[in-house]
This record gives C-alpha cells, sequence and structure tokens, in this order.
C-alpha cells in the first residue's frame, strides 16, 4: 500500500474571491477585489452611464458613495490625467469604493495612460478606497 | 439606496459581522455634510478652456467676465465651460463669506456641485447665499449650488429614493420648451410643492417631473440640477453658461 502524500497541485489556479459587498440590511455580495486594498463604508449608488468612468469616479459629488457601474465593461479604455474631474488636488475623500460587472480588459486607446486598476490603487490618483467586482 | 461596506482582502479571509455591523452603524446621507471632504483650504484663479482639437486646452486671453466660484466639490470641466463662456474664475473655499466674495467686485458668481445633504451644508452656506442674492450680483448654481440656492429662496430639498445618476436622462427647459438629454447625478432633489411664488420652476425631469432648474423672477439668479458640463457629454446643456453670460452683460450694462 503506498504511502499517503499530498496531492499533487491541481494545473490550474481557482482565483479567491477576496472582496465582499455587505448592505446593511445583511444582504452579502460575494466578488474577486481590484484596486486598493482594505474596508469603506457608504451609501450604494449606481450610475448608468456607458461612457466617462474616470469623470464619474473624480466627481468629487460621489464622497460618501459606492458607486456600481450598470454598464458592464468599465476600464477598457484606460485612464490618464486629464479626465480627472477634481479640481482641488488637497481633496480628502470622493468616492468610497466601486462595484464592476466584468475584469478590466487591456486599455485600448491612444490616450490611456494607465490600467483602471493601477489607477485604483493609486491614492493619488482618486482618494478612494476598496472596490470590487461581483459575478 | 442601500448602505453597505465594500471590502478587498487578498486573502480572501473576512469578518463579515464586523462589516455588517458596520454598515449598519453608518448614519447615511441624509443630514451628512460631506463638503469639508473635498472643498479647497485655498482660493484658485483659473482661465483655462476645455479641450479642443488641434489646440489641447487653451487659455483664455482676453476674459469678459470675473466669475467667483465657490468650491462644494467642484468639477474641473465646469470651470473650463466657465472660460469658454469668457469667464476668468476665482475658486473660493465652500466657507468663503457673502463679503468677502463680494469684496472681489465680481460679475458673476458660481455655486459649485457637491456631496452630501444641502440641507446639513447649508446650515453654514444659506446664510452667505442669501447675502449674494441680495447684492444683485448674478447667481448661477449646479446640483448642490442649484439646491442650495433653492435652501436660500426658500424651498425645501428632500433626500430621493434612488437618485439621478446617468449621462442620458432627458429635461425640459421650460423656458425655451426644448428637451435637453443631460448627465445626471444627484440623490437630493428640491421638492417643487415649496417653491415660493417669486421663483419658477425652469427646468423638470421627464423621467419622474422632480425638479431641475429654478430662476428667481425677474432676477439674474438661477440654477440647475443636472450637469451642463459633462464630460464626455451630453453637451445639450452648454447654452446654460452662454446664459450666465448673458446675465452677466446685461448686469454690467446697467
Amino acid at each position: 500500500m503506498a504511502a499517503l502524500t499530498k496531492p499533487a497541485p491541481a494545473p490550474w489556479s481557482e482565483a479567491i474571491e477576496s472582496a465582499r459587498l455587505v448592505l446593511a440590511d445583511g444582504t452579502v455580495i460575494t466578488g474577486y477585489g481590484l484596486g486598493a486594498t482594505g474596508a469603506a463604508v457608504g451609501e450604494v449608488c449606481f450610475n448608468t452611464a456607458m461612457t466617462g468612468y474616470q469623470e464619474i469616479l473624480t466627481d468629487p459629488s460621489y464622497a460618501g458613495q459606492i458607486i456600481t457601474f450598470t454598464f458592464p465593461h468599465i476600464g477598457n479604455v484606460g485612464t490618464n490625467a486629464d479626465d480627472t474631474e477634481i479640481s482641488n488636488a488637497a481633496m480628502r475623500s470622493g468616492v468610497r469604493g466601486v462595484v464592476l460587472r466584468a475584469d478590466i480588459t487591456e486599455p485600448s486607446n491612444y490616450r490611456a495612460v494607465e490600467h483602471l486598476d493601477a489607477w485604483l490603487k493609486s491614492a493619488a490618483s482618486l482618494a478612494s478606497q476598496a472596490s470590487t467586482h461581483a459575478r | 439606496m442601500p448602505n453597505g461596506v465594500i471590502a478587498h482582502e487578498p486573502s480572501g479571509m473576512f469578518d463579515e459581522a464586523k462589516l455588517l455591523a458596520d454598515a449598519k452603524a453608518w448614519p447615511g446621507l441624509d443630514g451628512m455634510d460631506l463638503v469639508p471632504d473635498v472643498t479647497r483650504g485655498q482660493s484658485m484663479e483659473w482661465a483655462d478652456k476645455r479641450w479642443a482639437w488641434g489646440e489641447g486646452y487653451a487659455t483664455l486671453v482676453k476674459p469678459e467676465f470675473h466669475v467667483v466660484a465657490i468650491d462644494y466639490g467642484l468639477k474641473t470641466n465646469i470651470l473650463r465651460c466657465l472660460a469658454n463662456a469668457g469667464c476668468r474664475v476665482t475658486v473660493l473655499p465652500a466657507t468663503a463669506k457673502a463679503a468677502d466674495i463680494l469684496a472681489r467686485k465680481p460679475d458673476g458668481i458660481f455655486l459649485s456641485n457637491g456631496p452630501g445633504d444641502p440641507a446639513a451644508t447649508g446650515t453654514y452656506a444659506v446664510p452667505e447665499i442669501k447675502a449674494l442674492i441680495a447684492s444683485g450680483t448674478p447667481v448661477f448654481g449646479i446640483c448642490l449650488g442649484h439646491q442650495m440656492l433653492g435652501l436660500a429662496l426658500g424651498a425645501k430639498t428632500h433626500k430621493m429614493h434612488q437618485g439621478h445618476h446617468g449621462a442620458n436622462h432627458p429635461v425640459k427647459d421650460h423656458t425655451t420648451g426644448k428637451v435637453e438629454v443631460v448627465s445626471m447625478n444627484h440623490g437630493f432633489a428640491i421638492d417643487t410643492t415649496t417653491l415660493p411664488a417669486n421663483v419658477e420652476e425652469t427646468h423638470v425631469s421627464l423621467f419622474d417631473g422632480s425638479n431641475c432648474g429654478i430662476r428667481l423672477k425677474g432676477k439674474p439668479v438661477f440654477s440647475v440640477q443636472h450637469h451642463p458640463e459633462a464630460s464626455p457629454g451630453p453637451e445639450d446643456s452648454h447654452y446654460l453658461f452662454s446664459r450666465f453670460a448673458e446675465f452677466m452683460r446685461a448686469t454690467k450694462a446697467r
């Protein structure tokens, strides 16, 4: 009888469900994290626009809110310095979090400077915190 | 809209009970003044115009007007649209006093967009806005600035069920009869039934009939709930910046 051995690792890897959206009514939505790590509290709102995600994410009016984009493909033209709507570089806190549907693709636009995921991670470009995408 | 906690932890290990407790403990936007989180501490001068093909962001060379903009969470494209309308802009913090603003002798005053509950921010902003209206200087407001202008004129605001957040909302301008497709982002609105007799409703949402614009009758004081400056558009409402310029031109000529 052969000795028990540790099973060989699977030839594929399962993505860790690294994000949660917990609503005040007890609803828990599981997803895959992107952008910055940590936790943030806010009002979960939505935006139905199909374009202009960088302008939406940098609009100071979203302070205290977590934006759910109803359009599934967000981030596909990347980000740049010109489209930031924040006019006050010393702003303390804008949008608290982002909920997306689809994986962010590689940016495809001549104006793209940075991938949306990398941009969300950098506190300099956005006073934002956690982000997720649910599936 | 529900309150919630969003969390990202690469290990996938969460204390969901703690997250739920945090979501329940958060008081919500109703009654919350979030303007101190986003407004500036120092003034700023602005004269750059909207991006144009072959020119980029050109600077306004010969300004026709000087506008003081109060920053409650000001979007940059509003400044660019004002510059395109011939304004050089001085941006001041949300706590700026009416006396300091009027001492700069502006041709017009702009009340910016911003976050949170207008009634909460209004506790310190509305008395100043009342004094600005009384000065006779043209006033233009957008979004939070619109809601607080409404409060200053005697109306009330309320929290909406879901609010409007999108880029293809139809709004009717009663003054021209035209319908414009606009960008929207608001969770509070002016309660039309509370508008005093000297204030007219100029714009209305064709989705739910909620208020989208007001004007103080016979005065160069007006505001809209939607975002005429929206980038990347729609650009149907750019005429509102021209309307502001016309008010300033008429007031200067007097």
